[in-house]
């Protein structure tokens, strides 16, 4: 008797955990999206540069092969927006529909342009798309306004400074020289923070 | 066992042939399974939604005031080329231009949670970048000069005199500028420098940094 | 998704409640699987009882098939697991006094506490000889140091040191396991019954 009930207790369990097993494997979801590009490539990536284009560049490329993408929001979309511009909030990119505009857009071997209020959007939407495995995006350098019931496009030229900026703070200071700060060398220390491992448990 | 058994000469018993069974069928399926590549960082949901926040941005105004408070939290970096930070720079700021974003040097400055670290370049292009591999990586507390070191420059160092209509705050905004200017080696001249500038003190804003709890490690045996 | 306590999912002060109650449950499978007797435990080593191995190598075989599929299918990121540190020297020289200690007293740590719990008068003894061999330890500290912290090979696994998938390592395992269990069981079979 007591050897029946212990096998008993031994197929239980194992009944039990076959099927925690299978629920689990049929719950399986696969994650929609998946990161394609390590961090790494895609500093790679951002350092060239190349996938940022001016207006310029976009003019002398056949229309045929690029489609315009409006990354803001559909209100200012509505409001006024390159000709021939598709809308595709930044938000929105991971949503179904987009996900696969974009995949067949790659199919067909187009490029997909990017734009938005100021390349800094653009860029990021740029930077998700790539990660995400979509090569075929590219970065339109303008920045893009709404003023006088007019939309307003221009190009911009990325990180370049206005001014000199030493030299016009030299000729700010030489108005009358006030406390100048001295320029103290950093001596943050910052100790990389280790991958906490998680506690042991411990054996029998 | 049991007399059972030993008539029938199993060595074990049905039950436990079904359950090695169940084993070798798991261990085997483990190898079998198609490999999923995994790869680091956070879902691209979670980017997305980051990414698309503007609590990153961090004023101009705002950064003067934290600077001038000596904000012992703060930590500045330039992700401008060696060149142009050697040139110019905000005061104390360390150089970690974007190409060397993994470099062992520099990525333990990016990646940690005792500093608020605030990126800036000439605009907004360089500093949001590695704001956004960052964010890739589930970096904490990385934010964004906004405007970057020309909209420092339009702000802070010389500023826009208000108009006359302008409002009360206009003008306040302004002598803050102007003082907090002066902090950083602008000079003034005659007239205003006699006139008291009062630079309104904004408070500065807190970021709790939570601190993950450090435990023992119990020793584990059996 | 997990583990559930470091990403948040469960506050952290929970953490003991947890390994509390966890630790009963472990406490009462011991005794119920009769755990609790030396001559149980010492049954390996003259060859009349195998139950302690099939129970470690099942729950270890059980432990890692589980965990493994449970990283595939994303309910647990298996690389923010806590993997013990090898000090490979202290391992192989603890290793042999603590077998030494298991077949001479017919416990382990975790086993004798059982029996403290039911009341046996060996397990008490045996905890107090634990009790003098950690007092004895903590004194000889100093001395002991060296080995105790040198030849760290860090966090590493099987995976680490053969180089192989993690899949077929288990695969292996899992037959090596199955194996050892049939050689185990034709062992009994051989040696004379002791009844206890």
């Amino acid at each position: 008797m007591k050897e029946l009930e212990r096998t008993k207790r031994v197929s239980i369990s194992a009944v039990l955990f076959l099927l925690v097993v299978v629920i689990a494997v049929l719950t399986f979801k696969k994650p929609e999206y998946v990161f394609e590009k390590s961090a790494e490539e895609t500093l790679e990536k951002i350092v060239e540069k190349d996938y940022i284009i001016s207006q310029n560049d976009l003019e002398q490329m056949v229309v045929t092969d690029y489609e315009i993408i409006d990354i803001r929001s559909n209100y200012e979309y509505a409001k006024g927006h390159l000709d021939g511009a598709i809308n595709i909030s930044a938000i929105n990119a991971l949503e179904k529909e987009s996900g696969s505009f974009l995949k067949e857009l790659g199919d067909t071997g187009k490029k997909a342009i990017l734009y938005g209020e100021h390349p800094d959007e653009a860029n990021s939407a740029w930077m998700l798309l790539y990660q995400l495995g979509y090569e075929n995006a590219m970065v339109l350098c303008i920045e893009t306004s709404f003023v006088n019931n007019q939309f307003q496009v221009k190009d911009v030229n990325l990180e370049k400074p206005t001014v000199n900026y030493a030299k016009v703070l030299k000729s700010l200071m030489d108005k009358e020289p006030t406390v100048v700060k001295e320029k103290k060398k950093p001596k943050k220390v910052i100790t990389a923070p280790k991958k906490k491992k998680r506690v042991p448990e411990g054996g029998c | 066992m049991s007399k059972k058994y030993k008539s029938k000469k199993i060595i074990v018993a049905r039950q436990y042939q079904i359950l090695a069974l169940i084993l070798v069928v798991l261990a085997g399926g483990l190898v079998l399974l198609p490999k999923q590549t995994r790869s680091e960082g956070v879902s691209p949901l979670v980017f997305v939604k980051q990414a698309v926040s503007s609590e990153r941005y961090i004023s101009t105004d705002q950064l003067a005031d934290r600077i001038i408070n000596q904000d012992p939290t703060l930590l500045l970096v330039d992700t401008r080329s060696k060149e142009e930070y050697d040139d110019f720079t905000l005061p104390n700021a360390i150089n970690i231009p974007l190409e060397k974003f993994f470099d062992e040097e520099f990525n333990g400055f990016l990646n940690q949670d005792v500093y608020d670290v605030v990126l800036y370049s000439n605009d907004n292009f360089y500093a949001n970048e590695v704001w956004m591999l960052g964010n890739r990586l589930d970096y904490k507390n990385l934010y964004v000069l906004s405007g970057g070191l020309n909209e420092w420059f339009n702000t802070i160092i010389d500023p826009q005199k208000p108009k006359e209509t302008d409002s009360q705050k206009e003008f306040e905004l302004y002598s803050f500028r102007k003082a907090a200017g002066m902090y950083f080696g602008v000079g003034v001249p005659k007239t205003e420098a006699k006139a008291k500038i009062k630079a309104e003190k904004k408070p500065a804003k807190k970021v709790i940094t939570v601190k993950k709890k450090k435990k023992r490690v119990p020793e584990g045996g059996c | 998704m997990g583990p559930l306590i470091p990403n948040g999912l469960i506050p952290l002060e929970w953490n003991y409640v947890i390994a509390i109650l966890i630790g009963m449950a472990f406490g009462y499978i011991l005794e119920a699987s009769g755990f609790s007797s030396s001559r149980k435990l010492a049954g390996v080593f003259y060859g009349y009882d195998f139950v302690v191995l099939k129970v470690f190598f099942t729950s270890a075989v059980v432990a890692v098939i589980g965990i493994f599929y449970m990283d595939y299918l994303n309910l647990v990121d298996i690389t923010q697991l806590y993997v013990h540190p090898t000090y490979l020297w202290a391992a192989i020289i603890g290793g042999m006094v603590m077998g030494v200690g298991f077949l001479a007293g017919g416990f382990c740590p975790g086993t004798s506490l059982c029996a403290v719990a039911i009341g046996k008068i060996d397990g008490i003894v045996f905890t107090i000889g634990l009790m003098i061999g950690i007092f004895v330890f903590a004194e000889l500290f100093d001395v002991l140091e060296p080995l105790f912290v040198g030849s760290n090979l860090g966090n590493i696994t099987l995976v680490d040191s053969l180089g192989i998938s993690p899949y077929w390592i288990i695969f292996i395992f899992t037959i090596i396991a199955l194996v050892s269990f049939v050689i185990s069981d034709i062992i009994r079979k051989k040696v004379k019954k002791v009844f206890y």
